[in-house]
């Protein structure tokens, strides 16, 4: 009993001495950013496009996607945006000036000049390399594509879609809408064109929608298009930075220019291109070019109401590096590899989508979907994107500024190209 | 000389004391150290807290202050005038004008300055403000903003572009054009001293050290507790402790408990900014709560032991006051006085003990009183005993017969025997009472010695003296005789003549007083010590003490019957004086009982 107590009071005093000594060490004590700790997916930053008239966010379901694939591992952050491609455009070039650009940057292409810029301050990351030593990813791009994604010097900063089949843009019609006009097709020619444009009017249908905001996409496609059909206008258009308009594709060109304003909505000047998608998809409008991209933002109804044809002359718009996304340089490595990753995802993606979209379940495609299918299986005359080939100047200001004078009346045709060939003076000034 | 008394550990209230106090303190002893370190430790973390929540908030007004200035460099880039700066073709004034307008309307507080630079070497500066391009070069300025693409930049360095020679801070960005890639431009501005004061300011809480460390460790700002001091070496081991965690990249907040004798430190690294926020936590905020929390703990443990130790000590008086009752009567009862019983009433076991006592009490003095009366009984049966044995009448008729045949022969000396015997026996054989007077006494006394006289030659003399009116007190027989006797027979034993015997009977005082001095042999110190220790013996003991010697009237003897008689205030004792010895017998008067002889009439 005795030896109990003792081992009793022993073991107590043990006891208390383990608490207390315990409670008495004293250990540095380290918290680190929850982020820190538990961060361990790869966040990989993106700017897309909401559309302002459907509401429907661009890529959301490659994002989802890829983001269930890779769970964990990388994750597509989707910061987005709100406005007009236009809109993006000039946010990526402020984010540049302020580097805050996201990880990759979608149309980076379209200004020529920012694009050069990019290049030169070493802002994107050339992909190249990359794809050379993934065989997988390379052989998934048509040579075309990649050829013209391609610098002189060899390196590629642009991750087109494996196939330029989804870069065609071409014209969107009112079936419906031409159908009281007596029209049941798309014109096939320009002259029937602006006869069809005649009918269409003296029924009360606004034939065309138009903006002159931006970079006047709507109007410019019309345009270009309208000089696509001959092989002089064509050349033209191959032309990166023409250094004269004054010639007979320019002159050509901006008299169709003028001339599709006769045709339009009484806002369409000094507004950019959502307000005349707008009208269109109210149905207040009979044709609105645009690409293969504003398919996938109508809605199942409408797509049976819509047709795409190419434009008269089986002309098509399209430069495959419309198409191409770049990764920018200011994030780290684990970033960049991420971004690569979901680049070729998208680039295997596309090749799917065009198997699918241009194969497969034929039966079950819309109307719409059929037209686009047809337009790229027709072979049409492809001339190239004028945004990808004409300086900033020229985009921004002269047609943002002068299209709608040269409308009113104000500046004749002739002044419009003065104009033009200035700005060309102006930007080999700043170069 | 202040004299501490000693504490005294005997008996049981102050056992039992010492014992509650004891494990009181211990309890507490053990509990202040238990609850101390627990308090301790939970305080700590609360202060640590509350002044992580606190440098997160300026971690955060320090963020804000970033994106501020980070938002006025952004809405210069965009800003037009700015871009047509930034082209190839000069300005015209107006654009020109247009910058500097834009410049003096930044509203940021406490800014101070401003300087921006084109990549055409055009400064744009306040109005008064000298500055042109060769001072800016020769300011190192140019190259503060390094590789960044166009980043906002924290520069905390000494002001070589104003040239106010104090370290300030700058805030720096590349202005790049949104189009073409030229050459950037450079902005800077300077902020005011109150800058990183105001940061502080955002949150309410005063009392804390503050620094502001840039990403070169330099210690940008300082606020420091009135009172306190923070050694360099402190500051050397925050710096290169947060240095290394930001380098590698391991830890962007972080506290140390252990480092810094002044306390515990809280950083938080903005990594847009470069700055980083230090708290430190003086040891006297940390510990604050810790020792009020003890303070008031070790205040109620000394109420709550004072209290124990009052309420120990009136509890336990309910059982030691009995007790000590107990050892009282124990340790006082002399054996005589048979009266002083204990009345305990607790309620307990001491209840039983008290009334066992008084009845142990009772029986011992039925005891003591049989043993006496049977003591006193034996005596005097032996006495009658002797006395009938020898037959007085005989006796006397033999001894007057002698007489008259000794008066016929003309025999001086042994008609003197004769009458001197006759006189002896007379008095010994006194039947009845054991008590006679002092006046009979001294005759037997004389009987005595007038008989030993004639036997040794008038080997001594003898005087008496005796106050007249105590002759008739009453004492107990036989106490002068066996004196003189052991005087003639020990103290006479070396003389053959000379010797006095001195008989002195008187009262001193209340006291009886009887001395017999005798000038012969000193008595032996042992002896003597021997005798005097009997008169306090118990009576058993008295025998054993000459227990060899023959007689059974000896000094024993009288000792006992004065005891018996007189009980134990009676003295009996020896004194060796250089020329003899003296006994003396002390008998109160008190106890003669049967008193004075006038008294008696």
């Amino acid at each position: 009993m005795k030896h109990i107590k003792r081992i009793s009071l022993l073991f107590s005093i043990f006891i208390f001495c383990i608490i207390f000594l315990g409670e008495c060490s004293s250990r540095d004590i380290v918290k680190t950013n929850e982020s820190e700790e538990y961060e361990k997916e790869i966040i990989i930053p993106v700017i897309f496009l909401v559309d302002s008239s459907t509401n429907t966010r661009n890529n959301e379901d490659l994002v989802n996607s890829f983001n269930e694939k890779y769970k964990g591992k990388y994750k597509i952050k989707v910061e987005w945006m709100s406005g007009t491609a236009s809109s993006y455009r000039s946010r990526i070039k402020l984010l540049n000036a302020t580097d805050e650009l996201p990880a990759i940057i979608t149309d980076v292409r379209f200004s020529p000049e920012f694009y050069q810029l990019m290049i030169d301050s070493n802002r994107l990351l050339d992909i190249r390399p990359y794809i050379e030593k993934d065989s997988e990813w390379k052989n998934s791009f048509e040579p075309q594509v990649l050829e013209s994604c391609t610098e002189k010097n060899g390196r590629m900063y642009l991750s087109p879609m494996s196939s330029s089949d989804f870069s065609y843009s071409g014209v969107f019609w009112n079936k419906r809408l031409f159908a009281e006009a007596d029209i049941y097709f798309f014109p096939k020619t320009w002259d029937e064109f602006w006869t069809d444009c005649e009918k269409l009017s003296q029924k009360g249908i606004t034939p065309l929608s138009l903006h002159t905001a931006g970079t006047a996409w709507a109007p410019m496609l019309f345009s270009t298009a309208s000089i696509g059909a001959s092989s002089e206008g064509r050349e033209f258009m191959k032309m990166r930075l023409p250094e004269d308009y004054n010639n007979k594709s320019g002159r050509e060109l901006v008299k169709n220019l003028k001339k599709l304003f006769a045709y339009t909505t009484e806002d369409s000047l000094n507004r950019d291109f959502d307000v005349a998608f707008e009208h269109f998809s109210k149905g207040e409008t009979a044709m609105l070019p645009n690409g293969y991209w504003m398919l996938t933002q109508m809605n199942d109804e409408w797509k049976d109401r819509i047709g795409f044809s190419p434009f008269p002359e089986n002309v098509a718009i399209v430069s495959p590096e419309m198409s191409g996304w770049s990764i920018t340089t200011s994030y780290s490595k684990e970033v960049q590899e991420g971004a690569l990753l979901f680049l070729k995802y998208r680039t295997l993606k596309s090749q799917e989508e065009k198997q699918n979209t241009l194969y497969a379940n034929v039966g079950q495609k819309t109307s719409l979907e059929m037209d686009y299918i047809n337009t790229v299986k027709g072979n049409p005359i492809t001339v190239p994107n004028y945004q990808m080939q004409w300086n900033p100047i020229l985009q921004q200001e002269v047609f943002q500024y002068k299209i709608p004078q040269l409308v009113n009346g104000t500046i004749t045709e002739e002044q419009f190209i003065n104009f033009m060939n200035e700005s060309v003076a102006e930007f080999e000034k700043e170069k | 000389m202040i004299k501490i008394k000693k504490f005294n550990f005997y008996g049981i209230q102050n056992r039992f004391l010492i014992y509650i106090m004891g494990i009181l303190a211990l309890s507490f002893s053990m509990s202040s150290i238990g609850i101390g370190t627990i308090v301790s430790k939970n305080s700590r973390q609360a202060v640590i807290e509350k002044y992580e929540y606190i440098n997160e908030k300026i971690l955060i007004s320090l963020k804000n202050q970033y994106e501020e200035s980070n938002d006025i460099m952004e809405k210069c880039i965009i800003q037009n005038d700015f871009q047509k700066s930034l082209l190839q073709r000069e300005m015209t004034l107006l654009e020109k004008q247009g910058v500097l307008r834009w410049l003096s309307d930044i509203n940021f507080s406490n800014l101070d300055n401003y300087v921006y630079i084109d990549n055409k070497e055009n400064l744009y500066v306040k109005p008064y403000e000298k500055l042109d391009y060769k001072t800016f070069e020769e300011s190192g300025f140019s190259k503060l903003l390094g590789n960044e693409y166009s980043k906002t930049k924290w520069i905390w360095k000494e002001d070589t572009l104003f040239n106010t020679g104090e370290k300030s801070l700058f805030i720096g960005r590349y202005i790049r054009n949104m189009d073409f890639y030229h050459k950037p431009g450079m902005l800077f501005l300077k902020m005011n001293n109150k800058f990183f004061e105001e940061i502080i300011n955002t949150v309410d809480e005063n009392e804390g050290n503050y620094f502001f460390i840039d990403g070169n460790g330099s210690i940008c700002y300082e606020k420091v507790l009135g009172g306190e001091h923070i050694s360099e070496e402190s500051k050397e081991k925050i710096i290169s402790t947060i240095q290394l965690n930001i380098k590698n990249k391991s830890h962007s907040k972080f506290y140390s408990t252990n480092n810094l004798k002044e306390g515990v430190y809280i950083y938080n690294y903005d990594d847009k900014s470069g700055f980083t926020s230090v708290t430190l936590i003086p040891n006297s905020i940390l510990n604050e709560v810790t020792y009020r929390t003890i303070g008031i703990m070790l205040v109620v443990y000394l109420i709550v032991l004072l209290f124990a130790f009052y309420c120990s000590i009136y509890i336990s008086k309910r059982f030691t006051k009995p007790i000590k009752d107990i050892n009282s009567a124990m340790i006082n009862f002399d054996g005589v006085d048979f009266s002083k019983t204990l009345d305990i009433n607790t309620n307990t076991e001491l209840d039983t003990i008290g009334k066992s006592y008084n009845k142990m009490i009772l029986n011992t003095e039925k005891f003591v009183y049989e043993i006496k009366n049977q003591e006193r009984e034996l005596r005097n049966s032996e006495l009658n005993s002797l006395i009938h044995q020898i037959n007085p009448h005989f006796l006397y008729n033999t001894l007057d017969n002698i007489y008259m045949l000794a008066r016929i022969s003309k025999d001086e000396c042994t008609m003197k025997m004769i009458q001197a015997l006759s006189k002896f026996l007379r008095i010994s054989l006194n039947k009845g009472s054991d008590v006679i007077s002092i006046s009979e006494e001294i005759e037997h006394a004389k009987s005595y010695m007038d008989i030993q006289k004639i036997r040794n030659n008038d080997l001594f003399s003898y005087e008496i003296f005796c106050n007249q009116e105590i002759l008739y007190y009453k004492i107990l027989k036989f106490t002068l005789q066996p004196i003189v006797e052991n005087a003639i027979k020990h103290g006479f034993c070396d003389i053959y003549e000379g010797g006095i015997i001195k008989i002195n009977i008187y009262i001193e005082e209340e006291d009886l007083i009887f001395t017999i001095y005798n000038n012969g042999r000193p008595i032996q110190e042992d002896i003597k010590n021997k005798i005097n220790k009997m008169i306090g013996m118990d009576l058993n003991e008295i025998k054993e003490v000459f227990s060899s010697k023959s007689g059974g009237y000896g000094v024993g003897n009288i000792i006992s019957r004065l005891r018996l008689k007189y009980g134990n205030e009676v003295k009996f004792y020896f004194d060796r004086e250089t020329d003899g010895t003296k006994c003396t017998i002390r008998i109160t008067k008190v106890n003669l009982k049967e008193g004075n002889l006038y008294e008696a009439y």
